[in-house]
């Protein structure tokens, strides 16, 4: 496999006409005879309209692009044909409503009116929670955020030693992409459950401590727990995450970890999707 | 060009039928793809011609050239761009010369609304996991920042180019099903 990092500044400077012509001859020739290098050029061209898209490219490269790479109409299509990919994504993506404090009365209102796996029963039980004032999501302005702090130091509390002794429920969970395709991730939390354990296998590199964010799929952020540890098993880094059962309401859910590194700084680990059950 | 001089052509490139087809197709799109990133808008027509003028000699280069076949073709894909800018420099410019039109849809809203439609369908055509990795690659870009494929592919715990790599056959399936469903979706109705 063409090395892409090794071969991609010259094939930029070919597409942004910066090479001169005997270097033009070149990379046209090796272009045309080797398939490997063939991939490696079309697909930095592909990241050189993402990154013209993404307002990315520096002012030079940028007017080089617009004077020169794009004099083709055939490279014009592939702009409008990434665009259009690109717009759509985004607009998927932007569709679902983020969580914001909102007064009771309209937080309501769209929880009802949303979209997701919820009974009507579950609704007005959870409407009773609500009530109640145990653990929902959208309460109104300042108290929906005491809430949500309430939450989150609680579970917090859940994965610091002692660990409880409550009934508890273990859920191994694997990676975006470290799974089999298709191979969903969905559960059923049993009724006489207080804890679920959320086990998470992790990547091989390790990191000095995690966090967690967990979210409902095509909804904002719920909560975000820090500090957590991994432990070294058998079958490799695994992370254990204690939730209450009860805010694992039947629906989609993403839960997205990111590891503190020597220096301080965050980064994304991996990405869970898994589906809970009525 | 004759259907005699084509077929002794694809023998030249291979003796395997399919393997031949496959070269041949390989070189023509690199000639397209090499003229339309010199700017020439009949790309597809100077491949054409690379094309002819090698099937023309295939007699001769069955039985005296050595070397990749790729090469040869290249060879007379430069000579013809020279011969066009030889013809360019001492051709006047008319100036009641309309450059092509290249616009392959008379009206841009009803084509937006066609390549919506195409590309709903073909994202729904693609495999959850697949799906999922070019959404996550989009939204990352909107972050706006320079190292957003090492950090989506550490988050998924591949290599940076075997990510790159992914998201780029995973667009070209993408692609070659919205050109597909453009070419047969029937255009909507104008009142």
């Amino acid at each position: 496999m063409t090395d892409l990092d090794q071969a991609q500044p010259t094939i930029r400077r070919y597409l942004l006409g910066r090479l001169d012509d005997a270097g033009r001859e070149q990379f046209e020739e090796h272009f045309v005879r080797d398939a490997e290098f063939r991939e490696a050029a079309l697909i930095v061209e592909e990241e050189l309209i993402d990154d013209y898209l993404a307002g990315l490219l520096p002012a030079d490269e940028r007017a080089r692009f617009d004077a020169h790479y794009l004099a083709g109409p055939r490279q014009r299509q592939e702009l409008t044909m990434a665009q259009a990919i690109r717009e759509f994504a985004l607009e998927d993506a932007a569709a679902a409503p983020a969580v914001v404090p909102k007064p009771t009365g309209r937080k309501l209102l769209d929880f009802l009116s949303g979209r997701g796996w919820i009974p009507a029963l579950v609704v007005a039980t959870l409407l009773l929670v609500a009530m109640a004032g145990s653990w929902v999501w959208w309460m109104s302005g300042s108290q929906g955020n005491e809430q949500q702090l309430v939450t989150a130091a609680a579970i917090a509390r859940l994965n610091k030693p002692p660990y409880s002794a409550r009934p508890t429920f273990s859920v191994p969970l694997t990676g975006f992409l470290n799974r089999a395709s298709g191979q969903a991730q969905k559960f059923a939390v049993p009724a006489d459950i207080d804890i679920v354990q959320l086990q998470l296998a992790l990547p091989a590199t390790p990191y000095q401590s995690y966090q967690a964010t967990l979210s409902v799929t095509d909804g904002g952020e719920q909560f975000t727990v820090g500090d957590l540890s991994a432990q070294q098993t058998e079958a490799g880094r695994l992370l254990n995450l204690r939730l209450p059962a009860r805010i694992l309401t039947p629906r989609d859910y993403t839960l997205s970890v990111s590891g503190r590194t020597t220096n301080g700084s965050d980064e994304s680990v991996a990405d869970y999707y898994f589906r809970v059950l009525k | 060009m004759k259907q005699e001089d084509f077929d002794k052509l694809l023998v030249w490139l291979h003796h395997d039928r399919e393997q031949s087809g496959q070269k041949y197709e390989a070189i023509r799109e690199s000639l397209i793809k090499i003229f339309s990133w010199r700017g020439y808008y009949d790309a597809e027509e100077l491949a054409d011609e690379v094309v002819n003028r090698v099937a023309a000699k295939t007699r001769e280069l069955a039985d005296n050239y050595v070397g990749d076949p790729a090469l040869y073709f290249y060879g007379v894909a430069k000579k013809i761009l020279l011969e066009r800018e030889r013809r360019e420099q001492h051709q006047p410019l008319d100036p009641t010369m309309k450059m092509p039109d290249t616009a392959t849809e008379p009206d841009e809203a009803e084509a937006s609304a066609r390549r919506y439609e195409c590309l709903q369908k073909c994202l729904r055509e693609l495999d959850a996991d697949d799906r999922m990795l070019i959404m996550a690659y989009y939204q990352k870009s909107k972050q706006a920042k320079i190292d957003y494929r090492k950090t989506l592919a550490r988050q998924f715990d591949m290599g940076t180019n075997a990510l790159r790599v992914k998201v780029f056959r995973i667009r070209a399936r993408l692609k070659t099903c919205i050109k597909k469903c453009l070419q047969t979706s029937p255009p909507s109705e104008t009142n």
